[in-house]
Order: C-alpha cells, then sequence, then structure tokens
C-alpha cells in the first residue's frame, strides 16, 4: 500500500489540491483562490465559481504534485468533496477524480466535506484531545459538534439559516465594506463600542442557530440611522455573534465531557472570537484548540486526511455529488 | 490507436471508441444515452470492445455550447483522463458537429442552432467542413446577416422551425435533428486532429464568454 492520498477539493469557491500521506503530513497543499473573481460581484455566483474551477484545475493538481515531489503512481487513492456544496462546482472536482483515477488505475472515494472540516485540525500533528466539542463557523457552515473519537461523530446544533460567514460578508456588504466582509467588519468593529442593542437569535435555544433576524435588524438600524457611526455597528454586530457562539459552546462543553474544544472554519480568523474562546475554556478548564489558519480554512488536505479515515474504516462513497449532506454521515 | 468520443452537450451522456475513423463500439446504440455515470459509460464500452484505458492514444471531446453542467462534466473528465494517460484531447463545438452532420447528408450551408437561456440562441454557419459565422444573441437579430449567405439552407438544431418562420423566401431543408450523433466524433475525426492539445493545454466549455 502506498503511503500518500490525493485530496481534490472544489465545493465552494476554492480549487484546492492536496497530498496527504496516513500520519496526516502535507506533502503539498495547494488552493486556487476566486476571491478577485467573486469580490468583484460582492459575491459567490455558482456559475462563475465552476467556470473557474474548470481554469484552475488541472494546473493546480499538476502543481500539488510539483511540490511533493510525488508521481502518481506512488498514491493510495484519490479523495474527492462529494458535498455538501455547489452542485455546479463539486461536478468540477468529482469528474476530474474519476478522469484521473480511471487513468492512473486508482480508486476514488467520495468524501464528506464536513468531515473533513472536523479533522482539519490533525492536520500535520495530532492536536485534539479526544472526547473533543468543535465549533465549525464559515461562510457555508455553521455548528457544533462532539467527538468521542475520530470515528465516533455527533452533530450537535447547526444553523436554522444563514451560516455566520455568510452574515458577516452580507452587513460588510451594507456597511459598504470589500468582498469577503468577516475580516473588514473585524477590523472596524475594534475602532468602535458595541453599544447598539442587536437580537442575539435563538439564545435560548440549547445549541441551535440563527443569524437571519440578526442580520435583518442591522439592515433595519443602518435605515433608520443613516448617521449611525459605522464603527459602532459592526463592534455591536460582531458582540451580538460572539455572545451567540459563546452562549452555546458554554452549553455544549457543559453538556458533554471535553478535553478539546476545536474552532475551524474562516470565522475562527476572528480575534473577538480567538480572545472569548480562550476566555470560556480557562473557565471550563478545557483545552483550546485553534489549529492553523490554512488548515481551518477551505483546503483539500483535511479532504485527503477524512479520506485516510475511510480506507482505514473499508468505507466505499461514490464519487457523486451531493447537495446536502448530514455531518454524521460519512 | 484507440480513439474515446465524448458528448454531452444534449444533456444525455454519449461516448464512442474507435480506431482511426472505424466505430468500434457507441453508446447510442445501446440506449445507455440516460445514464449519467461517465465512468461506467467508458468501462462498459472498452470492456465490449475487449480494450483498456491504457489503449487509449486520444481523446474528442464536444465542449458545448448545450447543458451546462453536462458539458462541463464531459470536459472535465476528458481533460483529467487526457492528463493521467498522458495523451492529446481535441475540442469540437457542439454547433460544428451538427453542422458537419447536416452538411455530409445534404452538402448545403447549414444554419445550426442551440438554445441557451434568457431567449439567446448560440447559432452557426456551417459550410464545406468550417464553421463560418458563430454568433450568440436573438435569433431575429442574428438572423439576417447569416440569410445574405446563400437562398438554400440546410437547417438542424433547436430553433429550425422559428427560422423556416421568420425567412420564409428561402429555401430549407429541415434534418429535423436537434442534436448531432457521437459518432460522428469519430467518424470526421481528421477535422479535428490539428485541435489536439495535451497539458499544460486543455479544454474549456463554450460559453456564451467565449463564443464568437
Ligand atoms: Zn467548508
Amino acid at each position: 500500500m502506498s503511503d500518500i492520498i490525493l485530496g481534490i477539493e472544489t465545493s465552494c469557491d476554492d480549487t484546492a489540491i492536496a497530498l496527504v500521506n496516513s500520519n496526516g503530513e502535507v506533502l503539498s497543499s495547494v488552493v486556487s483562490s476566486q476571491v478577485d473573481i467573486h469580490s468583484e460581484y460582492g459575491g459567490i455566483y455558482p456559475e462563475h465559481a465552476a467556470r473557474a474551477h474548470i481554469h484552475t484545475i488541472l494546473p493546480t493538481i499538476d502543481l500539488a504534485f510539483k511540490k511533493a515531489g510525488v508521481k502518481p503512481q506512488n498514491i493510495e487513492a484519490i479523495g474527492v468533496t462529494r458535498g455538501p456544496g455547489l452542485i455546479s462546482s463539486l461536478l468540477v472536482g468529482l469528474n476530474t477524480a474519476v478522469g484521473l483515477g480511471m487513468g492512473w488505475n486508482k480508486k476514488v472515494i467520495g468524501i464528506n466535506h464536513l468531515r473533513g472540516h472536523l479533522r482539519s485540525a490533525d492536520l500535520e500533528q495530532q492536536r485534539v484531545k479526544y472526547p473533543a466539542t468543535i465549533l465549525l463557523v464559515s461562510g457555508g457552515h455553521t455548528f457544533l459538534a462532539y467527538m468521542k473519537d475520530i470515528n465516533d461523530i455527533s452533530i450537535l446544533g447547526t444553523t436554522r439559516d444563514d451560516s455566520v460567514g455568510e452574515t458577516y460578508d452580507k452587513v460588510g456588504r451594507m456597511l459598504g465594506l470589500a468582498y469577503p466582509g468577516g475580516p473588514a467588519v473585524d477590523r472596524l468593529a475594534k475602532e468602535g463600542n458595541p453599544n447598539i442593542a442587536f437580537p442575539r437569535p435563538l439564545l435560548n435555544s440549547k445549541f441551535e442557530f440563527s443569524f437571519s433576524g440578526l442580520k435583518s435588524a442591522v439592515s433595519r438600524f443602518l435605515a433608520a440611522n443613516p448617521d449611525a457611526l459605522q464603527a459602532d455597528v459592526a463592534a455591536s454586530f460582531v458582540q451580538a455573534v460572539m455572545d451567540v457562539l459563546i452562549k452555546k459552546s458554554h452549553n455544549a462543553l457543559k453538556n458533554y465531557r471535553s478535553k478539546s474544544f476545536v474552532i475551524v472554519g474562516g470565522v475562527a480568523a476572528s480575534p473577538q472570537l480567538r480572545q472569548q474562546a480562550e476566555k470560556l475554556c480557562n473557565k471550563m478548564k478545557v483545552e483550546l484548540c485553534l489549529p492553523p489558519l490554512k488548515w481551518s480554512t477551505d483546503n483539500a488536505a483535511m479532504i485527503a486526511l477524512a479520506t485516510w479515515d475511510y480506507i482505514k474504516l473499508n468505507i466505499h462513497k461514490e464519487p457523486i455529488a451531493q447537495l446536502q449532506l448530514p455531518i454524521f454521515e460519512f | 490507436m484507440l480513439t474515446l468520443g465524448i458528448s454531452t452537450s444534449s444533456g444525455k451522456f454519449a461516448i464512442v471508441f474507435g480506431i482511426e475513423k472505424k466505430v468500434l463500439y457507441s453508446s447510442d446504440n445501446l440506449k445507455l444515452s440516460e445514464n449519467k455515470d461517465i465512468r461506467k459509460l467508458v468501462e462498459t464500452g472498452l470492456s465490449k470492445i475487449g480494450k483498456t484505458v491504457d489503449d487509449l492514444s486520444s481523446i474528442i471531446v464536444d465542449n458545448g455550447p448545450g447543458g451546462t453542467s453536462s458539458v462541463r462534466t464531459g470536459v472535465a473528465f476528458a481533460n483529467s483522463l487526457a492528463y493521467a494517460l498522458n495523451i492529446g484531447v481535441a475540442p469540437v463545438s457542439s454547433l460544428e458537429l451538427l453542422g458537419i452532420e447536416a452538411f455530409d447528408k445534404f452538402h448545403k450551408p447549414v444554419i445550426c442552432s442551440i438554445n441557451s437561456t434568457k431567449g439567446n440562441i448560440f447559432v452557426g454557419l456551417f459550410d464545406k467542413n468550417e464553421l463560418k459565422s458563430a454568433k450568440y444573441g436573438k435569433i431575429e437579430t442574428i438572423l439576417p446577416d447569416f440569410l445574405t449567405f446563400s437562398d438554400e439552407f440546410v437547417l438542424i438544431g433547436h430553433q429550425s422551425t422559428r427560422i423556416m418562420e421568420l425567412s420564409q423566401d428561402k429555401t430549407y431543408t429541415d434534418t429535423n435533428l436537434t442534436f448531432a450523433n457521437v459518432e460522428t466524433l469519430l467518424t470526421k475525426s481528421h477535422l479535428f486532429n490539428d485541435k489536439i492539445v495535451k497539458f499544460p493545454k486543455y479544454i474549456i466549455p463554450i460559453t456564451e464568454e467565449n463564443y464568437q
């Protein structure tokens, strides 16, 4: 058995390719970002994303092999994201993987993107101490999960509507900030005071999230108060999001015995979230695990690492696109 | 010298295998075209002709226009298979494919048309093995230019009936076809030889952005 997996990830707007061995060592990880394309439109248009994937996927694969100094004959299998995600984008990665698998005579396994995120914290080194509570906050997803070990995952709660990342992007747009809105909103928030009472949606529900009400409240406030200090709006919005995320995470840590609290996803970059999570973990006497951001945002190394789990458990999933895919499914 | 032809622009998936211009296998004949699993189609074809993927020496792929997702599926597969096998891949537009097929039967200028979104149409004027003109937009706007080319036309594609209604002073032969036969990719493969590319070049689907 060879010791390397080729991971392919095209569920959203980044073309990501990686080569990872069974110890989680990343031999190469290349992400072709489409931020420039999508910032022009203030968001992701599925058709633009799919067209860009077709342009970038083969050169990105070629580069990943060159960087790793690996020959295709030396890989064990190809793991490719099968969902959840944008169907048109998924199809490019999946069909590319199928063509490569056929040409190289390698097995192609369809991987659940969310399992990739859950495993991302163990890339390059074993960071997570199980059992662990995991908060995934990104443009595509928002949920809390509990992992007894790497194969025993339960979902505690997810969002009923928008993800945290989406909400940040939309509020960023309302404030006239550039796409992606997350980092810009966080920066602006630091200059303001959280003195506007925005709602904290579903604060009393144990683990479930909802952000569309908060988004609408910001929009209504800006319409009614055109002269409001933008930094104060940003600070108040960020505080509302943090209160919700920290309260739910607190609920999870109270109810599920955890050695680590892991935050992954693009919003893990938020300095406010990192700061408040540290306070929470000190209080709960749980180790805070913040993997490097490059493994936190969408990448293919996490898909390759998850592929090893499938292989070790002898689970085969066809490389067929799935718009929706529950987290507990392999 | 085994060649694989792939056409997915009609929304249905079809493949053909052949050597030189001789068709060895065509999925159309087996009514497999509703199958959207391109790998299974190719594997079935290879096993029917007793060959393996390593016998392939080139790929010809219909790169649209047509069903956006299905074209992308066929092209992504063709690109990566060619890359993995280190062989060449040639693109043929679905309009050219229609034109070739219609011209071959009737030996007259062909107007080929494929529907796009928002009432826009991909229209091609094909004559003597060559796409003379390619336009994208409303059929009413495009047609007058094309009609100056000849008094007689062969029609193939989605808008054939509409074209006959719009301009009744020309003579038309309607093929009653909306999509080309995948076997044309192989039987006319000599027309596509000079389009073969190898990585770092690869095929991009035709869309309204890069058409014309
Ligand atoms: Zn993701």
